[in-house]
């Protein structure tokens, strides 16, 4: 592929950063966006998972649950405000 | 510093296995129970292993679990497991240790039983100890059901086999659907809306994203951002309160319980099938629930007196029908009863097969 | 016991569950509530709600241990004021060894853990099999992690990714696995790691695995991807031993022949005969007789799909995708249709789609066609009443044949 781990993972973020507060992304939504999005370089859903692999690891986003698995920024959650 | 590690998986197995299993491991030959609550399993070399099956409230703490090691060190070389119904097994070769490993069990409460035709232990979730969507607490009815049923779980009393489930609310985290006797918590209103700075806590678009019929919409209340709920198309999921704290949707008045009959899951004779329900709604009355417990002790009691060895409380009523059962155990029949969901038809009956 | 009601007692209703012979879940949580404040508080929050009869916890939805997606239940309380030490009280499932086999070492090992890092209560064990420690605060997750990892145990699965696989207890005490669930459950467990912690489907996928037609871990009803043991060929007589049973009151007709779903078996006072093409391999004989009948030799697995419960669409069993597969180290057919499914799912599958409703909502004819398994007949019950056919062949008007 032509593009790399880091620049697939900084897509990604801005894709849920600019999402923040009004929709939310499941892992899958990221990877087929991504897939789509770099068509041309050959991305694959394996490249994506490295890329969610990256962001995670490294604290940019975190798994969230709430009806289903999703991928958000760090913040503090409802039910944890008291 | 120690390297984080993650992915290691859970341990192997093999490790864990009592010697006389890993030496007969895949070779057993036959089993029998031999009373209730213990069971002898022949390997092809002639190897003998007893299992005593002791019931638990599956919430332990960890002074329980150390106690069971205790046991298991003392009787069953180091080792022990739990069925896939909470019920603790302590195995061992040698036959003499059945009987002092049963009393060191009871002489702290614990109950010897569960096997063959005994009621069993009953599958159950978190409930009020620790769901936030629960509409009666799990733990509290298997205790008192099965303080009832206590004589049922330690003798072979009943014509078959008979499991019991209890799931708090309708997302059923227990496979309650396919037990002979299912308790189901029911939520019979929507959630109550707090609007109170509610915009701080809940992320709008998402919670209503979150509602699986459409029903919440967007709402101005003083000025003020909140939610609202369109009644008629709630379903009483609770998906919203997941995600957001201020629908709860947990009700003191209108929560309550259900009771189903006649599930399987095994393929022995006929083969798996859903609960049917037989009691449409009981308010909760903790801490005793007695009209919960009367009910199941009139399944249990119809069971006993009238299925036939090997039935399953499903093949009973396939024999007798369901209108001879109602009639039995005196449960009225209501509108409740009649499905009016996709496929509901099916379950009508277009034939003149009828009892009288 | 020291846990004799108080006229003081702080928890007066919950102190009715002490009595009664069956063990009592109050019990074990009053016995950690003289060490552990954050049981106390749970206990009076459980009484309030024993009061008022409705539950005090809320879901949270973002708690967990780095780079995971799940193993950690969020619960926070909704009175963290009146019951500070339940504030946050959430749960860690660690992912059970196949069998719910335990040496004592190994489980004093984990309530050194739990006493330490939590609340010293657990559940033996969760619906999905795990292990599971009901209650510790944010603060503690990543130094019980530490400490779980470091004796060898990893977290379960929870959100929309692998579940925790399960299994029977098998040919560690059973004679009627078809195969190996311990040593399969074990291995799919470790190849699936990635799928279990960080998930990545539309939702939840359990795999449940049972050695026979019994089920006894309800893998019909509570896995999406059910593996059931099962044989092909002839059920073995020893026809003696069937003797000693009847010399010993036993009565074949009662307990055999006419509990058969098929009517295969005839009894004729001296010989028992099956009719095997006829047997549909419901084990009723076989658990009858345990001595005298046994399975086939020919063995291996019927996999069926889709389980579910009642939200959203309405509850599913699974039903059959492969009527016979055999299951031999390292499972690499039961890999490659596993991997499948995820494909199509995950191509196909909306938020919270369980596979059970993208099969239903695709149709199954479809679905088979999209992961390449060909239609059969074991697969339905009967073939279609509906007329309403869509053709896939047909000739426009203007086509010469
Ligand atoms: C006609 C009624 C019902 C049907 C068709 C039904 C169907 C199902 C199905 C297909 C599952 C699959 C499990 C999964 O999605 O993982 C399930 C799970 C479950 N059901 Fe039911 N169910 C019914 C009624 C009940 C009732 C009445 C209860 C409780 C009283 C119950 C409790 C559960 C529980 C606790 C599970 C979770 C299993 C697990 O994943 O561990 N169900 N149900
Ligand atoms: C729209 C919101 C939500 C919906 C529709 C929803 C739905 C579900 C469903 C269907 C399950 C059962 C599947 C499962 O076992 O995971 C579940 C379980 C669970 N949910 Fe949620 N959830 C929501 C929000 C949340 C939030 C916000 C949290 C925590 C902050 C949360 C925490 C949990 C937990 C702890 C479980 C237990 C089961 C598990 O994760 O394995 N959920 N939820
Ligand atoms: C909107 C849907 C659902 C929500 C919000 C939900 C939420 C929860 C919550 C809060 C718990 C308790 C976790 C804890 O405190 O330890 C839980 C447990 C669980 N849920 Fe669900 N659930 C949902 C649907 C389901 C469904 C459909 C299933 C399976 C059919 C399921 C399976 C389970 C299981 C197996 C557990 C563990 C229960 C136990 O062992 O006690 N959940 N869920
Ligand atoms: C007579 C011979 C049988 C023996 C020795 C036997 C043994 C066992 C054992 C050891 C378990 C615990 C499994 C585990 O969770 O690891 C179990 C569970 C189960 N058995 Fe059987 N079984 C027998 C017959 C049957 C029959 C005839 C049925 C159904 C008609 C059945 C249905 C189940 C079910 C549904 C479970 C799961 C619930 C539980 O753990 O108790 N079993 N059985
Ligand atoms: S059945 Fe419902 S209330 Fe009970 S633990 Fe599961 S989600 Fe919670
Ligand atoms: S309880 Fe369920 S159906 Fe009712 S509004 Fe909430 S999410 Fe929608
Ligand atoms: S499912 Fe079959 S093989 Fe597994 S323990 Fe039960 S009876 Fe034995
Ligand atoms: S296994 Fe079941 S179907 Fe087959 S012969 Fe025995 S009783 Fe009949």
């Amino acid at each position: 592929m032509a593009v790399d781990t880091q620049t697939i993972a900084d897509a990604m973020l801005a894709m849920v950063t600019e999402a923040a507060g009004v929709k939310r992304y499941k892992p899958g939504d990221l990877s087929k966006a991504m897939v789509a999005k770099f068509a041309d370089d050959g991305v694959s859903k394996d490249d994506c998972k490295d890329a969610i692999r990256v962001l995670v690891d490294s604290e940019k986003l975190v798994y969230t649950y709430f009806n289903g698995t999703w991928l958000e920024i760090p913040h503090q959650e409802g039910s944890a405000k008291g | 510093m120690n390297v984080r590690k993650t992915d290691i998986g859970c341990p192997d197995y093999k490790q864990f296995l009592p010697p006389m299993i890993l030496k007969n491991y895949g070779q057993w030959d036959w089993h029998e129970v031999i009373k209730p609550g213990v069971f002898v399993h022949q390997a092809e070399s002639g190897d003998r292993l007893y299992t005593v099956r002791v019931g638990s409230p599956r919430l332990l703490n960890v002074k329980s679990l150390r106690f069971f090691t205790d046991v298991a060190d003392k009787y069953c070389d180091g080792f022990l497991r739990f069925t896939s119904r909470s019920n603790v097994e302590f195995m061992t070769p040698v036959f003499e240790n059945i009987d002092p490993m049963i009393a060191m069990l009871q002489s702290e409460g614990w109950p010897v039983g569960g096997t063959a035709n005994s009621a069993s232990n009953v599958i159950h979730t978190q409930g009020w100890v620790h769901c936030h969507t629960s509409a009666t607490d799990a733990s509290g009815l298997v205790k008192c059901v099965m303080d009832d049923l206590y004589d049922d779980f330690t003798n072979h009393s009943l014509p078959g086999r008979m499991k019991l489930a209890v799931a708090c609310c309708l997302n059923m985290c227990g496979a309650v659907h396919a037990s002979d006797i299912a308790i189901l918590g029911i939520h019979r209103r929507p959630p109550k809306v707090d609007p109170h700075n509610l915009a701080n806590y809940c992320e709008v678009p998402t919670t209503i994203a979150a509602c699986p019929t459409g029903a919440i919409r967007a709402d101005i209340l003083d000025g003020q951002k909140t939610l609202k709920i369109n009644e008629s198309q709630c379903m009483y999921c609770g998906a919203c309160y997941t995600a957001c704290p201020k629908l709860p949707i947990a009700d003191s008045v209108n929560d309550g319980l259900s009771i189903w009959v006649g599930g399987k899951c095994a393929n022995a004779r006929s083969t798996p099938r859903f609960t049917k329900m037989v009691v449409p709604f009981i308010p909760n009355n903790p801490p005793r629930w007695p009209e919960v417990v009367e009910a199941v002790r009139t399944i249990v009691d119809v069971y006993k007196a009238h299925g036939k060895p090997w039935e399953r409380l499903a093949d009973m009523i396939d024999r007798i029908g369901w209108a001879r059962f109602f009639k039995l155990t005196g449960f009225e029949f209501t509108k409740y009863h009649i499905d009016d969901y996709k496929l509901a038809t099916k379950s009508y009956n277009a034939s003149t097969h009828l009892r009288f | 016991m020291s846990n004799q009601a108080h006229s003081s007692s702080e928890t007066p209703l919950l102190d009715e569950l002490l009595k009664g012979r069956w063990p009592s879940f109050v019990k074990e949580m009053k016995e950690m509530a003289d060490t552990k404040p954050m049981v106390r508080d749970v206990l009076r929050q459980l009484e309030k709600s024993y009061v008022d009869k409705k539950t005090h916890w809320k879901h949270g939805g973002i708690v967990g241990v780095k780079g995971y997606g799940g193993g950690i239940i969020g619960r926070y309380s909704d009175s963290p004021d009146e019951f500070p030490g339940a504030a946050h009280f959430h749960t860690v499932r660690v992912n059970q060894p196949a069998g719910w086999f335990y040496s004592s070492q190994a489980l004093r090992d984990l309530c050194d853990i739990f006493e330490k890092y939590g609340s010293g209560l657990t559940n033996m064990h969760g619906s999905t099999g795990d292990i599971i420690l009901l209650g510790t605060t944010t603060d503690e997750l990543e130094p019980i992690f530490s400490a779980l990892t470091e004796k060898g145990w990893d977290l379960g699965g929870s959100g929309s990714a692998l579940r925790t696989p399960s299994c029977c207890v098998g040919p560690a005490r059973c004679e009627w696995a078809m195969f190996d669930c311990l040593d399969l459950c074990h291995d799919i467990t470790h190849h699936y790691q990635d799928e279990i912690h960080r998930p990545a489907f539309p939702y939840k996928f359990k795999i449940k695995v049972s050695g026979c037609p019994n089920d006894c871990v309800s893998a019909i009803a509570r896995a999406d991807f059910s593996v059931i043991g099962t044989w092909k060929d002839h059920i073995q007589v020893n026809q003696a031993a069937m003797q000693e049973y009847v010399a010993k009151g036993r009565n074949p007709i009662k307990d055999a022949v006419l509990l058969c779903p098929t009517k295969a078996i005839d009894w004729d006072g001296k010989e028992i005969k099956i009719d095997n093409e006829n047997c549909v391999r419901c084990m009723q004989c076989i658990n009858a007789y345990p001595k005298a009948l046994k399975p086939g030799k020919e063995r291996g697995a019927t996999i069926l799909i889709g389980a579910k419960a009642p939200i959203v669409q309405g509850a599913l069993f699974s039903s059959v995708l492969v009527p016979f597969m055999e299951l031999e180290k390292p499972y690499d057919d039961l890999k490659e249709l596993l991997e499948k499914l995820w494909d199509v799912w995950d191509d196909h599958g909306e938020n919270k789609e369980r596979i059970g409703e993208l099969v239903e909502r695709m149709g199954k004819g479809e679905f088979l066609e999209r992961i390449g398994i060909k239609p059969d007949i074991q697969m339905v019950i009967h073939p279609r009443e509906n007329p309403y056919v869509f053709y896939d062949e047909y000739y426009e008007e203007v086509d010469e044949k």
